[in-house]
């Protein structure tokens, strides 16, 4: 793509696949060539596709970058041999990473990531910050966000509160929602497809707020349809992070371990806020949060 | 229901990247209190059971500006500002929308107020003032609205059980089931007390309720209520003229109510409610050595339809409008001596328009026409601003009129009395036959019927505010409330023909110049510390005469109530309520000096295993407790204790 470099070194060749062409996995990418064309502008040459378009036959890429989980399957698929190409998978849930991630590649450390998700100490942080009061909180989880849960309970006692966990069970999402709302002064929301979806989301953000109980969300949707609060990286920010790690990599540093967005947002609805009786400043909040996430 | 999965299903980033539709839009969101334009004190559902009380009226204690009393043990009453009536006439009183009342006598709301099931209930919401213009005619001093839960709330089962003094023995079961569609809840409750030591007041109130809540789609929301109930209750002086005599009172209503998102800022409700609702009371009386049959048997009928749209037009506009239409039936031979059935309709029409010309701004306009096919039709206007000097801190000023429109037995009262002793002779000259009406005192009450509308002008000011370093959250409103046309019962003469020389001594219900009320009221609601509240609410007011020589002494000039919540070590809650006033007298009522009474609960909740549960004691009137309403009447220390479980 871009040859016309004036400099000597060499070109270095990028596959970027992706998920899903459009949307989150694009702006993810653009994101992280824009990374690192501004350091090394017209080093890398760039070859960005939906995963399905990239095959073994062609010459092997130096770097691979997978953005999302479709796209990290695939590619560990592709380069199953020997001496693969070292993976990048970025956009992807930390617990989907670790279910497909190859482990000998992952201990040989020619495979890292950047997840999706927010660090539990993080997501805590933050409703400490902005319900100073609240000790208990909330989350209703299936068999696949059980995995969250022991990481946020030391989360939790670290600062004093008290993680209460409802599973779904047998019989379904709305008695252990009822059961959870009963004693959480607040609730976090884990993505899990079976416990918060389109479907679910309506029942949840009702009977929560009917009885007071505030919502801190993992997307801006959730703010949209009345979560208080969501903590949540935008594809911008997750794909910055993938280009820095990618520049550590080209720069001849071995690859860095997996690890959470280091940028973040933190989005508030102002309508929801008003209605409960708090007075909150999205960037404010914000910018606390990112003072403690930075000792 | 939706059942749970045969496997995980794998989190991808997909779900960080899905669309939710928008749930809790701003017409779905409540207001919050510094955006309500009139002062609102609002009593969860915490507060309520930390109180201790058996009685809505008592948990109206804790607002400001609230006065309470009890005729008899049977008939506890809270009425906002000034003890002008025994009914709870002056105030308006919904339960999720319906409204609240008894067209039967005097548009009594404190019968309703006993029935509800203090368990069901998830917050009551105070507007301390009048606002006839959004809540209709009787919203005249005080609107209550009682917010029971939602049935998907109250899944599982509950029962409890209280015992104690004076026949204290209360009994609510409970059973609540349905799926994220649809959620339904079935309440029995009883009520048993004696009331008042040396008083005929025991009473005995059983009630089933029945609460479905359907959610047909993401924008649907429909709510089904149903209940019924009896009431026995104690009541008379044990004289000859008023003997004791048990009130047998049954209720059946239902409640349907239909609310729509039509989009994210605009909403359209439909209401329709049926009520009936019957008394039973007969009594033999006797005065000048006649004997005669008093009965106020009575049912009545109620159809109400409403419907309510509104619609925020941007960030800076909205309106909401309405209208209501409501058929009231009595039949009552006894007490309107006709064997017809008497009916009056009743429409409104409403509209409330919301402007924020500033962030610091919120301006309210509100105006309704209301016509009674026996009062013609009523204009109630009202202009409200508040301005936010910081988001936590606002300023509030509102004017307003209002009316109170006269019950039925105010416009049509007929009570007759019959001799039923044989061999009467008046005076020695008059012979009075069985059958015939008795002279001078049979005919009580004989409504001329012109009696019009009771009118109200009230202002306000008020602040609200929240000291966030000390979490203390301070509600104030002084007022100026300027009472016109009370209505009255006075005596007059009527002609007796059968008698010339003994006419009828009888009461009439006419208009008189009113009080003017004046004062200020507030609300201290202080966390201090996590496991501490402290609430005071003060009233000081002042009440000018209109007509009626004891109407300066119906408001006392100072009314306090102060609620200590104490969460104890060992997962104990400990709650005391203190409340006091000046001298002041209850209409009909005595003089009653400094009542004070305080109350004291300690509450242990516990867990076995899934069942979920509380054991407390409560001991009202604690300090010995103090006259109430009359003099030779007293509301006595008790105990009672209770026992809640959940599963």
């Amino acid at each position: 793509m871009t040859y016309g470099s004036a400099w000597a070194a060499p070109v270095i060749s990028v596959w970027v696949a992706l998920s899903d062409t459009g949307g989150a996995h694009a702006e993810t990418a653009a994101a992280l060539r824009a990374d690192v064309e501004q350091a090394l502008p017209g080093r890398i040459d760039w070859r960005v596709a939906h995963w399905s378009q990239f095959g073994r036959a062609e010459p092997g890429p130096q770097w691979v970058v997978a953005v999302g989980t479709a796209a990290q399957r695939s590619m560990q698929g592709l380069f199953a041999g020997d001496a693969p190409p070292p993976l990048l998978a970025i956009l992807v849930p930390r617990l989907a990473f670790e279910r497909i991630a190859d482990q000998r590649r992952l201990r040989g450390g020619s495979l890292s990531a950047v997840f999706l998700d927010q660090p539990p100490p993080r997501q805590l942080e933050l409703i400490r910050l902005a319900l100073p009061a609240v000790r208990n909180v909330g989350v209703l989880v299936g068999a696949e966000s059980k995995g969250h849960t022991p990481a946020l309970e030391r989360a939790a006692k670290e600062r004093g509160m008290q993680l209460l966990i409802s599973m779904v069970g047998q019989n379904g999402l709305f008695p252990a929602l009822q059961s959870l709302l009963t004693d959480a002064e607040v609730m976090l929301a884990l993505p899990d497809p079976e416990v918060f979806n389109s479907q679910t989301a309506a029942n949840i953000l009702t009977a929560a707020y009917r009885r007071q109980v505030a919502l801190v969300g993992f997307s801006p949707a959730y703010v949209k349809a009345g979560a208080l609060l969501a903590l949540y990286s935008t594809p911008a920010q997750v794909g910055a992070r993938g280009g820095e790690l990618l520049r550590l990599a080209l720069s001849g540093k071995p690859l860095p371990p997996p690890q959470w967005p280091r940028e973040f947002t933190v989005s508030i609805n102002q309508d929801v806020a008003r209605s409960l009786g708090l007075v909150l400043n999205e960037l404010q909040l914000g910018e606390q949060l990112r003072l403690r996430d930075r000792p | 229901m939706l059942a749970a999965p045969a496997m995980a299903q794998e989190v991808s980033e997909k779900d960080y990247f899905a669309d939710l539709p928008v749930v809790l839009s701003v017409s779905r969101l409540a207001q919050p209190l510094n955006e309500v334009p009139g002062a609102v004190t609002v009593i969860d559902r915490e507060l309520i059971r930390r109180s201790g009380a058996r009685e809505v009226a008592e948990v109206l204690r804790l607002v400001p500006g609230f006065l309470f009393t009890a005729r008899n043990g049977a008939n506890p009453q809270a009425a906002y500002h000034s003890g002008m009536d025994t009914y709870g006439a002056r105030m308006q009183v919904y339960v999720d929308g319906r409204s609240l009342y008894s067209s039967a006598l005097f548009g009594d709301t404190n019968l309703g107020l006993r029935g509800i099931v203090l368990e069901d209930i998830e917050r009551i919401e105070v507007l301390r003032g009048s606002n006839s213009a959004s809540y209709g005619a009787n919203a005249f001093l005080g609107v209550i609205n009682i917010v029971t839960r939602n049935a998907a709330d109250t899944h599982g089962g509950m029962l409890s059980a209280t015992v104690g003094d004076k026949g204290v023995n209360d009994n609510v079961a409970r059973v609540g089931w349905g799926d994220e569609k649809a959620s339904f809840r079935l309440t029995g409750s009883r009520r048993v007390d004696k009331g008042i030591n040396n008083v005929y007041d025991d009473s005995h109130i059983s009630r089933v309720q029945f609460r479905g809540d359907f959610l047909p789609s993401l924008r649907d929301e429909v709510t089904l209520q149903m209940g019924a109930g009896e009431t026995a209750r104690g009541d008379g002086a044990g004289t000859a003229g008023n003997p004791f005599r048990t009130i047998g009172q049954s209720d059946v209503f239902l409640l349907l109510r239909w609310q729509r998102q039509l989009a994210a800022d605009e909403k359209l409700e439909l209401r329709v409610t049926h009520g009936r609702e019957s008394f039973a009371s007969q009594v033999m009386v006797s005065g000048l050595g006649m004997t005669a049959l008093s009965a106020s048997d009575a049912s009545v009928e109620r159809t109400e339809l409403g419907l309510q749209h509104s619609r925020a037009f941007n960030a800076k506009w909205r309106l909401a409008w309405g209208g209501e239409w409501r058929h009231e039936a009595l039949h009552s031979p006894s007490l309107y001596f006709t064997e017809d059935t008497i009916s009056l309709h009743n429409w409104r029409v409403f509209t409330t328009v919301e402007w924020r010309p500033h962030d610091q701004w919120l301006l309210q306009a509100s105006g309704m026409e209301e016509g009674h096919s026996y009062t013609g039709s009523k204009f109630s206007p009202r202009l409200a601003a508040n301005f936010h000097v910081t988001p936590d801190h606002t300023l509030r000023a509102g004017v307003t009129k209002s009316w109170r429109t006269p019950a039925f037995y105010e416009l049509r009262a007929d009570s007759r009395l019959f001799n039923q002793a044989p061999g009467v002779v008046l005076l020695g000259l008059f012979p009075v036959p069985v059958g015939t009406q008795a002279p001078v005192v049979g005919w009580p009450y004989l409504s001329s019927g012109t009696v019009r509308a009771e009118s109200l002008i009230s202002h306000e000011v008020g602040y609200l505010g929240y000291i966030r370093q000390a979490n203390l959250r301070i509600d104030a409103r002084a007022f100026v409330e300027r009472i016109n046309d009370r209505i009255m019962a006075e005596t007059r003469t009527i002609p007796n023909p059968a008698y010339p020389l003994l006419p009828y001594t009888s009461y009439d219900f006419v208009n008189r110049p009113g009080p003017h009320l004046h004062g200020f009221e507030y609300q201290f609601d202080w966390r201090p510390l996590p496991d501490t509240r402290l609430i005071l609410s003060e009233m000081h007011i002042r009440s000018e005469i209109g007509s009626a020589a004891d109407e300066a002494r119906e408001a006392p000039f100072r009314n306090t109530a102060l609620t200590w919540l104490q969460s104890l070590p060992g997962g104990f809650e400990f709650s005391a309520i203190s409340t006091a006033s000046t001298p002041f007298k209850w209409s009909g009522g005595d003089l009653i000096n400094t009542p004070r009474r305080l109350d004291v609960r300690l509450g242990k909740p516990f867990a076995l295993g899934a069942t979920r549960g509380e054991l407390s004691v409560t001991v009202q009137a604690i300090n010995g407790g103090s006259q109430i309403y009359q003099l030779n009447q007293r509301f006595d220390r008790r105990a009672f204790a209770t026992l809640r479980l959940n599963f």
